[in-house]
């Protein structure tokens, strides 16, 4: 080779020859923050209660303990006390954290499956594109809610109907993400050396462009969880998601409001359980953003060494 | 020299200003290209000097066919390029191959360097296990350690991803290559390392380069003949030292003083000075001269007259291998 410089940095930084894969990144740049560790402990307690709550919950959530009503935590046999039906709290809460669950992710997943593809597209062909973003600001005109209790009374209650109200919500949100990310992308120089490459244009859409919008994406989809299982909170409470005998955190909270004064623990405990459900899956989301991220997640291995050998 | 590698004739890009979505309409039309006629022999550096929005790296680009040109041809080793289908175009992106100003963008950031690299030949369905050991070879081409290619852009330093970049624009063994401003974003010591690599590279692979930049030197350092572009035409074209030593354009003229000046002895600042005045002057006479009609130059011009105004003047050939497109340098039997 005649010409052979700066090869120095790269030369005496030490011999790591193996690629690591994103899995590698995202295990330990979680694992590597103690918080977004606890966070993302949490969320695998909750899918285990989920699982096993018929086996762990102490009782069955609908018996009824009539002589315990409203009875509050600490009573003997019953950890988080009784509601005003006499039902076990902590079994409640063990089996409607799978419904929880299901309600509120579900939803989120299935919205940015639709929206990554309907963003991306958008972004590339932009007389498509504007018509696509014109569509979804007609959708964005409606307050989240408002738009979920319309769609959800129009097509019935359920909780696949409420799911699929959820979905149409959440798609111009996560579109707009998407398409903002996308359109700021395809600027770069990098897509045009795919096209000077003669990279057909769903390629470049979908294998160039797409792990680098996707990371904006699941990011804003971690954060918009909690939002989600409020609005299917307030579904379920309106009578128009799951129906009430189930166990659901959502209905627990707003079955308890005519109980607020003499028994506040019967809408305070779901709230709580809502509330560490959606810190939790916000955490995990700005951890996964940072490990996802080749140009952030070394600095986040990097800079902890000690966790990991 | 070999005959012409690439022939345009009478390229013509505007780009619209639009507005509006569902109703587009047409508020303001900038012509990048115009009728620009051009031919780049097989085996030249040829190098295109201009200011900022003269259209320099649209003309590499419409030969690339990465824009689509509104008018003329563009002939590529004999074949017509303007009308070919995606398909059609496939076997000639082999051929020809950019490389952009700025590194770290040109190279997609969540791939690693290795698959960046294996990309355009994976695209032309090399197997895997072959393009990996090209890859390799490609690295070790450009200077840069293949052992490492499994990091990621970003832990590269501006110079070394210009390396990779051009590495990856010769992974499919191309003829020609357009080269957009390659070291404008780069140190000035790693610019030379740069400029180096491309012109052993050059002679080594019998490449054809057009190198497009604003930074006159670097022109003149590199290239054999210097095509000097103005608001989307070619004002001069000829052997770069002649170009240097004595320009005719006056556009040419005025546009080199920014560098004689440094030449001298002056300071940079003056040099900095007199080419912030000069873009200026260009604005501002861009926006009032009419464009349909006379010199795209006439409206800045301290040496114009009458037929300027009114008469557009094509490139008229001044001597043996110089080209100016100015009333001047009309020949005399043409004057009727």
């Amino acid at each position: 080779m005649v010409d052979g410089p700066v090869t120095g940095k790269v030369a005496s930084s030490r011999r790591r020859a193996r690629r690591r894969t994103n899995l590698y990144f995202v295990w330990h740049g979680v694992g590597s923050d103690p918080v977004a560790r606890g966070a993302a402990f949490l969320i695998l307690v909750l899918l285990l209660c989920a699982i096993l709550a018929p086996v762990i919950a102490p009782f069955d959530p609908n018996a009824a303990h009539n002589a315990l009503r409203l009875q509050p935590p600490g009573t003997p046999g019953h950890p988080l006390g009784v509601d005003h039906q006499g039902r076990d709290i902590l079994s409640r809460l063990l089996h409607g954290s799978g419904m929880t669950l299901l309600a509120g992710v579900l939803p989120v997943v299935l919205g940015a499956v639709i929206s990554i593809p309907l963003g991306l597209v958008g972004a590339w062909y932009p007389r498509l594109g504007e018509i696509v973003m014109r569509l979804m600001d007609i959708v964005f005109a409606f307050p989240m809610a408002l738009l979920a209790i319309m769609l959800a009374a129009f097509m019935g209650p359920g909780l696949l109907n409420m799911i699929l109200a959820l979905v149409v919500t959440l798609v111009p949100y996560n579109t707009r993400v998407v398409y903002a990310a996308a359109t700021q992308e395809r600027q770069l120089a990098y897509i045009e050396a795919a096209r000077a490459a003669a990279t057909p244009d769903l390629k470049i859409l979908f294998v160039e462009m797409l792990p680098n919008v996707a990371a904006a994406s699941v990011v804003y989809s971690c954060t918009i969880i909690g939002a989600v299982v409020i609005t299917a909170a307030g579904l379920s409470f309106l009578g128009l998601g799951v129906q009430p005998p189930i166990a659901e955190w959502g209905i627990m909270t707003s079955e308890g409001r005519s109980y607020l004064v003499n028994a506040p623990h019967i809408s305070a405990l779901p709230g709580i359980a809502i509330t560490v459900l959606v810190l939790a899956f916000n955490l995990v989301g700005d951890a996964l953003r940072d490990s996802l991220d080749p140009q952030t997640r070394l600095r986040l291995v990097r800079h902890r060494p000690h966790l990991f050998g | 020299m070999s005959g012409n590698l690439i022939e345009v004739r009478g390229l013509k890009k505007s780009f619209q200003v639009t507005r509006g979505a569902i109703l587009r309409r047409v508020v303001g039309v900038t012509t990048a290209v115009d009728n620009v006629d051009l031919d780049i022999k097989e085996g030249e550096i040829l190098g295109c000097v201009g200011g900022s929005g003269s259209g320099k790296s649209t003309l590499g680009r419409l030969i690339l066919r990465l824009i689509e040109a509104d008018e003329g041809r563009i002939n590529f080793a004999g074949r017509e390029l303007t009308g070919l289908s995606f398909k059609q175009m496939c076997p000639l992106r082999r051929e020809m191959q950019i490389v952009f100003q700025d590194p770290l963008h040109s190279l997609n950031p969540r791939r690693t360097v290795a698959e960046n690299v294996e990309r355009p030949l994976l695209n032309f369905g090399v197997p895997r296990a072959e393009a990996r050991g090209r890859m390799a070879e490609l690295l070790t081409m450009v200077g840069l350690d293949p052992t490492q290619s499994h990091k990621y852009p970003h832990e590269y330093s501006g110079g070394q991803c210009q390396r990779i970049a051009i590495a990856r624009a010769l992974a499919l063994r191309p003829r020609f290559l357009f080269l957009d401003e390659p070291v404008s974003s780069l140190d000035v010591s790693i610019q030379a390392q740069i400029l180096k690599l491309l012109l052993d590279l050059q002679q080594r692979l019998k490449l054809t380069f057009l190198f497009v930049s604003h930074d006159l030197k670097i022109v003149r350092q590199i290239a054999h003949r210097t095509v000097v572009m103005y608001r989307g035409r070619l004002l001069e074209l000829g052997d770069s030292d002649a170009v240097y030593r004595s320009p005719m354009h006056p556009f040419t003229k005025n546009f080199l003083g920014t560098v004689l000046h440094v030449r001298k002895g002056g300071r940079w600042e003056l040099a900095a000075q007199r080419a912030e005045d000069l873009e200026d002057l260009n604005r501002q006479s861009a926006t009032h001269a009419a464009p349909q009609a006379g010199c795209v130059y006439a409206g800045a011009c301290a040496e114009r007259f009458l037929p300027c105004a009114s008469e557009r003047p094509p490139l008229f050939r001044a001597t043996d291998d110089r080209w100016v497109a100015c009333h001047l340098y009309r020949p005399p039997q043409a004057a009727q």
